[in-house]
């Protein structure tokens, strides 16, 4: 296409969306505001996710030793088990270093203990696991098979909070999926809509267009154009908005937030990329829902 | 340039429009389509530019065959093709020049091009002096030439005027044919439809075609075509 007229296209493009000012602006708010709300369920969705991956890396496995078991055999199992790709660190806590953390860990309560005739605290090996490894199936299967060794009584690790988050991730993942759905699907008929009166106002000239000879091209593209500028225009103020409201959040909110944040992607090129990527992508299909409409033969 | 054969045209039922016209104008021929109201002259004009398929026959312009023409093909056909609209059909809120410029404007000229030649055709028109001036400010008969105008501007072959003269003065009516006349002198053929049979005999060497209820009752040379018809009607009136 010739660069002049490009510029043509995009002159009629602008005087488009001057023809009904409030709309255009009605329009870009829609826009902005139904990104902002998806970009902040993406924002929160991967902040959780990345914490999660990283609570899944800190994830301690605690097999407690049989009685019977000497601590050279116990040894030989903590060299065997570091040996699974899947250990990160393995510690070997015996009998009596358990009594004594239990005991550090009770501090002024610590006399309790004074009365007790043997050591009740079995030995135990703590594993942590690689972080890729970290996800709740991968835990049951490695406490199951840790759990057939010989030597090992019993293993226990953080199963049931775990689950309860993932949980929650998966149920905020579908409900942001479905909003984020419902929303880009409103903001396609919204664009679509002001396109398709900006067609009506201008009808008699694309008639006369037609008429003397315009391809559906030349009639179409100010139209895709005036589309693709709401959808940029709507993507750069939620881009702009989301930016201000983490600002906001550093600069007004506790640490755990903070922290959560933080951990999760800020804002940053990638994320007004994908913005504008979006935005481009809905202006361009709610521009062609309502031209497919109004030239047909 | 323009051949028709054995064309039909119904718009739903069995009432046609047009009925079994064959009808041919040469390149340069000026060719009047008369006949009264309802008779379907603005439907073969609007046959001849695709603004409607034929029910049956076939339609040739510039060699296209027109039932075979594609959509996309359409605009092309188009370009060749200058109409004046019995409506005039302007943007009466645009300026004389963006309304002869939008035919230019569509085939993506560049801007350069697009002032020259309107000025151009602006002159022929006798409209130069007005080109700033809105539509809807002008009379009739300068909107009839702005019609005219956007019509010729990107150069077609073929002109089609559906009744130009319709609401016009004599006076004015004749300056409009003598517009027409000039296009034709310039090499472009031109095909006017109009139930004022006097305008027929104003253009020496013009072709004719008469209507009648959808039906091509008469075509050929202008004058002769002419002169039967009128020599019937006085023998018809003799045997009455």
């Amino acid at each position: 296409m010739r660069i002049g007229l490009l510029g043509y296209f995009l002159r009629k493009a602008l005087g488009n969306i001057w023809i009904n000012p409030f709309l255009s602006l009605v329009t870009l708010s829609t826009i902005a505001i139904s990104m902002l709300i998806l970009g902040l369920f993406s924002l929160i969705y991967l902040n959780v996710q990345q914490s999660l991956q990283q609570m899944g890396g800190e994830l301690q496995i605690t097999a407690y030793l049989q009685e019977t078991i000497s601590p050279e055999q116990a040894k030989v199992l903590r060299s065997k088990v570091a040996d699974w790709p899947e250990v990160e660190k393995i510690t070997y806590l015996s009998k009596e270093q358990a009594l004594a953390r239990f005991r550090s860990q009770l501090r002024e309560y610590a006399g309790i203990l004074e009365g007790l005739k043997e050591n009740p605290l079995p030995a135990s090996l703590e594993l942590t696991l690689m972080p890729q490894y970290g996800r709740s199936g991968n835990i049951k299967e490695l406490s199951t098979r840790l759990g057939r060794l010989t030597g090992v009584a019993e293993v226990q690790y953080g199963r049931k909070w775990m689950a309860k988050l993932r949980v929650f991730v998966e149920v905020m993942k579908l409900v942001g999926i479905t909003v984020g759905g419902l929303l880009l699907i409103a903001t396609i008929f919204v664009i679509s809509n002001t396109i398709r009166l900006t067609f009506y106002s201008r009808r008699e000239e694309l008639e006369i267009m037609r008429l003397v000879g315009a391809t559906d091209f030349f009639i179409k593209a100010p139209f895709l154009i005036e589309g693709l500028l709401h959808g940029l225009g709507g993507a750069l103020l939620a881009a702009g908005g989301l930016s201000l409201l983490i600002l906001f959040l550093f600069s007004h909110l506790d640490l755990p937030l903070r922290l959560a944040v933080m951990a999760g992607s800020l804002p940053t090129g990638q994320l007004v990329a994908g913005f504008l990527g979006l935005g481009l992508l809905l202006g361009v299909l709610g521009s062609m829902v309502s031209l497919r409409r109004f030239l047909r033969p | 340039m323009i051949q028709l054969y054995h064309v039909y045209k119904a718009y739903g039922g069995e009432q046609y429009a047009l009925h079994d016209v064959t009808l041919t104008a040469d390149k340069g021929d000026f060719l009047f389509i008369t006949g009264p109201s309802g008779a379907g002259k603005t439907t073969l004009l609007k046959l001849i530019f695709c603004a409607e398929p034929a029910t049956r026959g076939q339609l040739l312009v510039d060699g296209v065959n027109l039932q075979r023409l594609k959509r996309s093909g359409v605009p092309y056909l188009r370009r060749k093709i200058g109409v004046v609209f019995q409506d005039f059909k302007l943007l009466g809120e645009r300026t004389v020049f963006a309304n002869v410029g939008l035919t230019l404007e569509v085939t993506g000229r560049p801007r350069a091009y697009i002032e020259k030649k309107v000025r151009q055709v602006l002159r022929l028109v006798g409209l130069d002096a007005k080109e700033n001036h809105l539509c809807c400010r002008l009379s009739g008969g300068e909107q009839q030439r702005v019609a005219i105008a956007r019509a010729v501007a990107a150069n077609p072959i073929i002109v089609l005027a559906d009744e130009p003269t319709g609401n016009l003065d004599d006076e004015i009516t004749l300056e409009i044919l003598e517009l027409f006349r000039e296009i034709n002198r310039r090499g472009t053929t031109v095909v006017l439809a109009t139930h004022n049979r006097e305008l027929i005999g104003k253009v020496p060497g013009a072709k004719v075609g008469i209507l009648g209820q959808g039906r091509l009752v008469a075509a050929g040379v202008a004058r002769q075509v002419m002169a039967q018809r009128s020599a019937l009607e006085i023998s018809s009136q003799g045997v009455l």
